[in-house]
């Protein structure tokens, strides 16, 4: 049973898989995108997401590159990798699963 | 989903190029927050506000920081190279310690891996042929002693009906000189029947080895020589097989060469043919040659070795004995046993008492280090408080000691490096002449194992104790050295005593070894080796005749005994101590006793010249020549073996070719070794036993006998150019020799038992340091409360005599069990010996004595003011 730290950061991690899948942003450009895929709704911590970068660097689900932006200056890149891809699919049906389940035990009278 | 080289790369990166990878991270984060400053400007917050809200909505930089270095997954190596850096400027600052632990490390660990490496020379590596266990020594018993060889007789009769041996040899050494384009050379060579090769099992290099035909008496010369030998001399010169060179002055053929890794021990470099096959006997003189060698066989694929031996003994029994040699048993041991079963005990027991030299080495760091720790409470308390977890302060401690561990196995491999070498160069028997000993990888491999042991062992008390600092009470006592538990105490005094314990065991085991090696020095050798000197002179057969070489040794000598230098000159076949020429055996037909001795044949002056006793009748004089009756001068062991009591003068023995008439009784004089009992020996006269071209000239001098060994090599050189320079032998140099082994043992045991000394001393040394430092409060206020200087001193003293006391009874107790393991090296004396007991405890007591002499001085010295300030 995953603890609800490790939620918090599996949940992390599928946001920035999600956010990435569109197009390839740098860290500032990833909390923005998940900020406004939310509508305002997730405002995660905006330092917790370096960790995770790195974290989904080292696994191999991301990949970074250095590049400069429009206003000259230097910044990380990153896109999702194939293997980032097969893994956002597997855990966008994992996530419907799970929370399928907990509906089912919520809504369920008696 | 996860790639591992690609995971393993960032891991590395993160490692090696960590300033780079802080940079980068520095800057990512760096420009989130710029961005996000500038958009709250944009959304209308002053740039103060700006500024804040972009970092309350990062959360702490820190932190984010933090976060992401632990996910490299290169802390714990940060930390060690952290721990390493601020330990290595420790030792700097404080570089006793440091310094005292490295070199303490070294000489234990260095000490241990030099044994090692000859204990894995000798006992643990296999030998270098192909399944050696099935290679046999064999050799012929009585009740006294294994002779080490087997008649000639009995080996053709195992040859020729011995079926569970698939190959036997007879092998036996020789000198050969070999002619090259540079000169005359010698080497160490082996004579070997042709089954020799294929019980070793090691295919030649180049070329073959012996057939058969070609090691029967008369063959065409052929030789087979040794890698070494082909490269060093000959230049790896391939087309040298089938070649013919000059050895011993013969065309000898150059059939096969033997690879490197073929010999181990006596430096053999070339190998000639043997034949074993007993000779004829001489029906006209009635006599009969019989000649001995040492054999070797290997037995057949799923024979056992108590068959094979059992074989060996029903064949030997069944062969026709001259002179009653039945009754022998046959040994039968492994080659390897042969050779190094004699090492392999005093080995391990070496590498034994180099363990607990270590140990006791160990001990002393441990006690420095706790005593180092316990001055250090007050740094551990604070780096506690600070937020260091226990683990990793016990860590800190650890890696500090595996360091020092690092640095002292580093300097002991330098130190085994050199020692290695000098002492095989002083070992006695096999393992002085083992040529392949150096650091191999197994030697390594148990260097790096002692070195992480030992730092471990001494690190991990002061690490348990590092770890289980109370934060409190270090902080709050107003000293900066917190005085140690109780139970840290007990600690180092049970480690002291033992070290004592342990040095008089070491102290009690170099007494005994001493007094053994001082009754051998008083040996009565029946000769005197002052200024003695022996040089054996060998004509090549083919140039001179028996009756020249004959004429050229007595010229020789001729001219040796006008030098004015020489006060006698002789001439014997086997000098004293230099092992035996001739062995007969009389049998009594009317007592139906047989007494077996040794032949020596020596000319007129011989005893005269070593100084012999002569006990009766006279000795072999110049008037003994070919033409008047045959004499003999018997020793004294042989007058009462073969005549029981009567007297020998006037008595026959027969000796190779008829009755020899007793003339005289000489006291024993030491023939083939110094600790076995004297042989019954017969001495004949030279002139009277055929002419032969190879002796050696005996002289003494009354001065230097070495000064004689350039006018005699001259006078060779005079007499024949192409001679080669004779080896020379002073007889002070063969009874060292003869002791060699003794004196090796003394030399060795004498190391050990000042190392362990030393240690234990300086250990007590420590201790009562120690205790005086952490009581000089309430030492100084004694002082000042009017206890006199000698007062405390007998305080500090009574403390450090009582721990000797303890140290010795147990000691005492420790070595009672622990000399049994020395009885095989004592000679003619108990291993409980009084004497050595004693003089250990005293020796040690006395030294423990000094060493507490000092800090008590120090203590009763105190003045009680400065003392009571210095907190």
């Amino acid at each position: 049973m995953a603890t609800s730290a490790d939620v918090m950061q599996g949940t992390l991690d599928l946001l920035v898989l999600k956010a990435l899948s569109l197009a390839p942003l740098h860290g500032w450009g990833i909390s923005q995108r998940i900020q406004q895929l939310s509508r305002d709704a997730l405002q995660i911590g905006q330092g917790s997401l370096y960790p995770a970068l790195y974290r989904l660097e080292k696994k191999g689900l991301i990949k970074g590159a250095w590049a400069t932006t429009k206003n000259n200056r230097e910044a990380k890149y990153y896109r999702l990798s194939a293997a980032g891809e097969r893994a956002l699919a597997t855990e966008m049906k994992d996530w419907h699963h799970f929370t399928s389940a907990v509906e089912l035990v919520l809504l369920a009278k008696g | 989903m996860t790639s591992l080289p690609g995971r393993f790369a960032m891991w590395l990166r993160a490692l090696v190029q960590r300033q780079r990878v802080e940079t980068e991270m520095e800057k990512e984060m760096r420009l989130h927050l710029d961005l996000e400053i500038e958009a709250n400007i944009r959304a209308g917050l002053s740039p103060e506000e700006a500024r804040r809200a972009a970092h309350l909505s990062f959360g702490g930089v820190e932190k984010s920081k933090e976060e992401v270095r632990d996910q490299r997954g290169t802390r714990w190596i940060e930390h060690a190279f952290g721990d390493l850096r601020f330990a290595l400027r420790g030792f700097r600052k404080s570089p006793g310690f440091a310094i005292a632990v490295v070199l303490t490390l070294a000489l234990g660990i260095g000490a241990n891996t030099t044994i090692f490496s000859i204990l894995n020379a000798a006992v643990l590596r296999p030998l270098p042929y192909p399944r050696p266990q099935q290679i046999l020594s064999l050799s012929l018993a009585d009740e006294q002693q294994d002779h080490g060889v087997v008649d000639d007789r009995t080996l053709q009769g195992w040859v020729e009906t011995a079926r569970s041996f698939a190959s036997l040899a007879a092998y036996g050494g020789r000198l050969v000189t070999i002619g090259t384009s540079e000169g005359v050379a010698q080497f160490r060579g082996l004579r070997v029947t042709h089954g020799y090769f294929q019980v070793l099992g090691v295919p030649p290099l180049l070329g073959r080895v012996f057939t058969e035909r070609e090691t029967e008496r008369g063959a065409v010369p052929v030789v087979v020589l040794s890698e070494q030998l082909w490269r060093g001399t000959f230049g790896s010169d391939s087309g040298l097989v089938g070649r013919t060179i000059g050895l011993n002055d013969v065309a000898t053929t150059v059939i096969g060469i033997m690879p490197a890794s073929y010999t181990t021990t006596s430096g053999t470099r070339l190998w000639l043919p043997l034949d074993a096959r007993p000779a004829a006997p001489d029906l006209v003189n009635e006599s009969v040659m019989i000649f001995f060698y040492s054999v070797i066989g290997r037995v057949r694929d799923g024979t056992a070795l108590d068959a094979a031996r059992a074989e060996l003994q029903t064949i030997h029994q069944r062969v026709e004995q001259p002179g009653g040699r039945d009754g022998m048993q046959v040994v039968a041991k492994t080659l390897h046993e042969r050779r190094y079963g004699d090492s392999r005990r005093p080995l391990v027991l070496l590498q034994a008492a180099v363990g607990v030299l270590l140990l006791i080495a160990c001990a002393n760091l441990a006690n420095l280090s706790l005593a180092r720790s316990a001055r250090r409470q007050r740094e551990f308390a604070l780096r506690l408080a600070l937020g260091a977890s226990r683990w990793r302060l016990s860590q800190y401690v650890l890696i500090e000691s595996l360091m020092l561990s690092a640095f002292g196995a580093m300097l002991g491999l330098a130190l085994a490096r050199s020692s290695v070498r000098v002492l095989v160069a002083m070992s006695p028997g096999t393992v002085g002449n083992l040529e392949n000993v150096g650091l191999d990888g197994t030697v390594l491999a148990f260097t790096l194992i002692v070195a992480a042991m030992t730092g471990l062992f001494f690190g991990l008390v002061p690490a348990i104790v590092a770890a289980r600092g109370d934060v409190n009470q270090a902080l709050a006592s107003g000293s900066a050295r917190a005085s140690a538990g109780p139970r840290q105490r007990l600690m180092r005094h049970a480690l002291i005593v033992g070290e004592l314990a342990s040095a008089l065991v070491f102290l009690t085991g170099a007494g005994l070894v001493a007094k053994t090696f001082w009754r051998v020095t008083s040996i009565e050798t029946g000769f005197r080796p002052e200024n003695v000197l022996t040089a054996h002179v060998r004509l090549p057969s083919t140039r001179y005749s028996d009756a020249a070489g004959d004429a050229f040794i007595r010229e020789l000598l001729a001219r040796v005994r006008r030098d004015p230098r020489v006060l006698s000159a002789s001439l014997v076949d086997v000098p004293p101590l230099g092992g035996r020429a001739m062995t007969v055996t009389h049998t009594d037909e009317i007592r139906k006793t047989s007494t077996e001795f040794d032949v020596v044949t020596a000319d007129a002056g011989y005893f005269e010249t070593i100084s012999a006793t002569l006990i009766a009748g006279r000795p072999i004089m110049e008037s003994d020549r070919p033409g008047t009756p045959r004499v003999a001068v018997v020793s004294e062991t042989l007058a009462r073996m073969a005549f029981a009591g009567e007297q020998a003068i006037g008595k026959t023995l027969d000796v190779q070719g008829g009755p020899l008439t007793i003339v005289g009784v000489v006291r024993d004089v030491l023939q083939r070794g110094l600790e076995e009992p004297p042989m019954p020996t017969l001495f004949r006269a030279m002139a009277q036993a055929g002419a032969v071209n190879s002796a050696d000239l005996v002289l003494r001098t009354d001065g230097d006998a070495t000064l004689m060994q350039e006018p005699i090599r001259r006078a060779l050189l005079e007499m024949d150019r192409s001679l080669l320079p004779p080896p020379f032998l002073t007889m002070d140099q063969a009874l060292g020799e003869a002791m060699a082994p003794r004196r090796f043992s003394l030399v060795v045991l004498g190391i050990f038992a000042l190392l362990a000394g030393l240690l234990a001393v300086i250990g007590l040394y420590g201790v009562l340091s120690y205790l005086v430092s952490e009581r000089t409060r309430e030492l100084a206020i004694r002082a000042a409360l009017g206890a006199d200087a000698a007062r405390v001193m007998r305080l500090v003293l009574r403390h450090g005599m009582l721990l000797v006391a303890a140290g010795t009874a147990l000691g005492v107790g420790a070595s009672m069990l622990a000399v049994r393991l020395l009885r095989s090296m004592v000679y003619e004396m108990s291993v409980y010996d009084p004497w050595a007991f004693a003089s250990a405890a005293v020796a040690l007591m006395g030294v423990a004595l000094l060493a507490s002499y000092l800090p008590a001085r120090w203590a009763s010295r105190l003045d009680p003011l400065t003392a009571l300030r210095a907190e």
